[in-house]
């Protein structure tokens, strides 16, 4: 399991996830004389083929927001939320900031004059630090 | 203080696992078809205008916390369910009741459950577990997705009851307070699972839901590549087979444990004619398989669909046909 090799996951990370097709779930069936039987399966079919195409649609949608930001269109705060699968509405209630706000803040220009208060906010729910959300090349 | 919780059983719906190792707990026997078929899980609704991942939500089963207290009401059992408006009261309550030796179900959001798979934590608010024991700091969980005892700090803990975003939980939590005692006789909630879920598949005038939201989904998707072009088409499609298949569904959304509980409500109550009934439900759910396996193709070349819409709305329409047929025999039966 993912978690297990790597304790310190805070939240997802979309963008670099392995994803474990191996992760058993019970699936039920019927055999040809009507008897259902239940077992632990890690495919039911086409597992692959859905979970890879759904998978690069996240990634597809990051990696278009992390261009914008380097293009300076828009602010970090938009390719943060990306990449931990997070919608408008979600991180509003999350951090405690009006969706209109927010919004605003995914401008640069709004962005770059946002105080350390309201940065830090935003850094703790993605679990990085502020410097990192200033500017997403940062590696730790 | 830990209780004695070695009965532990894995499940694919996580309430109903949820369930079973509560009742578990008292020393009823009981399994997941079962529970699931009591509490009346069984449930279809596409709702447009709700999103999940950006795409239309399709619903295979009842609102979670229904299938809980469907089943304890139906079996007789007093049960306790609450929601607060405080993490730090949520917690105390918790402890209190673990404090009187009673096993608690919670529902949490996995977002930040730190033993749940990586890929599986998206705001999901909607899993359910249940919490057996606290030990310094420490409380130890029977999930019933995962194998053996899962355990989590307080501050996490206190973090996955409180998630945000669409169905937020508010840190709710059931318990059982008052068990019949004695044999329970499941042949009577049997008949009242049954017929609440006939009226929910045939009898809601509503055009969402039931198997009249089987044909509406049907439209649907016959308008997708038209409305969104191929790549969204595709993108709903994955979605709707994620949410068919993958999500603790069982399989084919919880059609194939349905079928495994008529089968048994067919020896429980002595009704040959379930069997058959159960058999046709089988052949739903493994229609509903071919839908997952064809529109699974659509998904490898998102812009050009490998199969026509038309025809994966024409597996879902004769989907629905079959249901209609299962629920209309269903109400028929006399089961006095």
């Amino acid at each position: 399991m993912a978690t297990e090799e790597k304790p310190n996951v805070k939240i997802i990370d979309a963008e670099n996830i392995e994803v474990d097709l191996n992760f058993h779930i019970t699936h039920y069936k019927m055999d040809e004389n009507g008897n259902y039987t239940h077992d632990l399966l890690a495919n039911w079919g086409n597992k692959e083929i859905v979970n890879n195409s759904s998978w690069d649609i996240v990634k597809e949608r990051i990696k278009d927001a992390k261009d914008k930001v380097l293009a300076g269109e828009l602010s970090p705060i938009a390719y943060y939320m990306q990449k931990c699968l997070t919608d408008i509405k979600t991180l509003s209630q999350y951090v405690g900031i009006a969706k209109w706000r927010i919004k605003r803040h995914m401008k640069p220009a709004t962005f770059n004059k946002l105080s350390e208060k309201v940065l830090q906010k935003y850094a703790d729910f993605f679990a990085i630090s502020v410097a990192e959300l200033k500017d997403i090349n940062t590696k730790n | 203080m830990k209780l004695n919780f070695d009965h532990m059983q894995l499940s694919a719906h996580c309430e109903s696992g949820a369930i079973v190792n509560l009742l578990g707990y008292y020393k009823i026997n009981i399994n997941e078809p079962i529970a699931f078929g009591i509490g009346a899980g069984y449930y279809f609704g596409h709702l447009p205008f709700m999103k999940i991942n950006y795409s239309p939500a399709t619903a295979f089963r009842a609102l979670p916390g229904l299938v809980f207290s469907r089943t304890c009401k139906n079996l007789g059992i007093g049960y306790e369910r609450k929601t607060f408006s405080s993490p730090q009261k949520a917690m105390d309550e918790l402890d209190r009741v673990l404090d009187t030796g009673t096993p608690v179900g919670v529902q949490v959001g996995v977002f930040h459950l730190p033993f749940f798979p990586q890929e599986y934590r998206m705001h999901y608010n909607m899993h359910n577990m249940v919490v057996y024991g606290k030990e310094n700091n420490e409380y130890s969980i029977a999930d019933s997705v995962i194998a053996g005892e899962c355990k989590i700090s307080y501050e996490d803990f206190k973090k996955v009851r409180f998630p945000k975003g669409s169905f937020a939980p508010n840190g709710k939590m059931y318990y059982m307070t008052d068990i019949p005692k004695g044999e329970i006789d499941f042949r009577e909630p049997a008949i009242k699972g049954i017929k609440r879920t006939v009226y929910e598949m045939i009898e809601i005038p509503f055009w969402m839901v039931g198997v009249k939201g089987i044909r509406f989904f049907s439209r649907q998707i016959r308008k997708w590549p038209v409305k969104y072009g191929n790549k969204v088409a595709s993108q709903h499609l994955g979605q709707a087979i994620l949410s068919l298949e993958e999500i603790g569904t069982g399989g084919a959304g919880y059609r194939f444990i349905y079928g495994a509980f008529l089968k048994q409500a067919a020896e429980l109550l002595n009704k040959p004619e379930l069997n058959e009934i159960s058999l046709e439900m089988g052949e739903a759910a493994n229609r509903w398989r071919n839908f997952s396996y064809m529109g699974a193709r659509n998904c490898k070349n998102r812009s050009e669909p490998e199969e026509s819409y038309d025809a994966l709305a024409d597996i879902i329409l004769d989907c629905a046909d079959k249901e209609e047929k299962i629920f209309r025999k269903l109400k028929k039966i006399s089961f006095k």
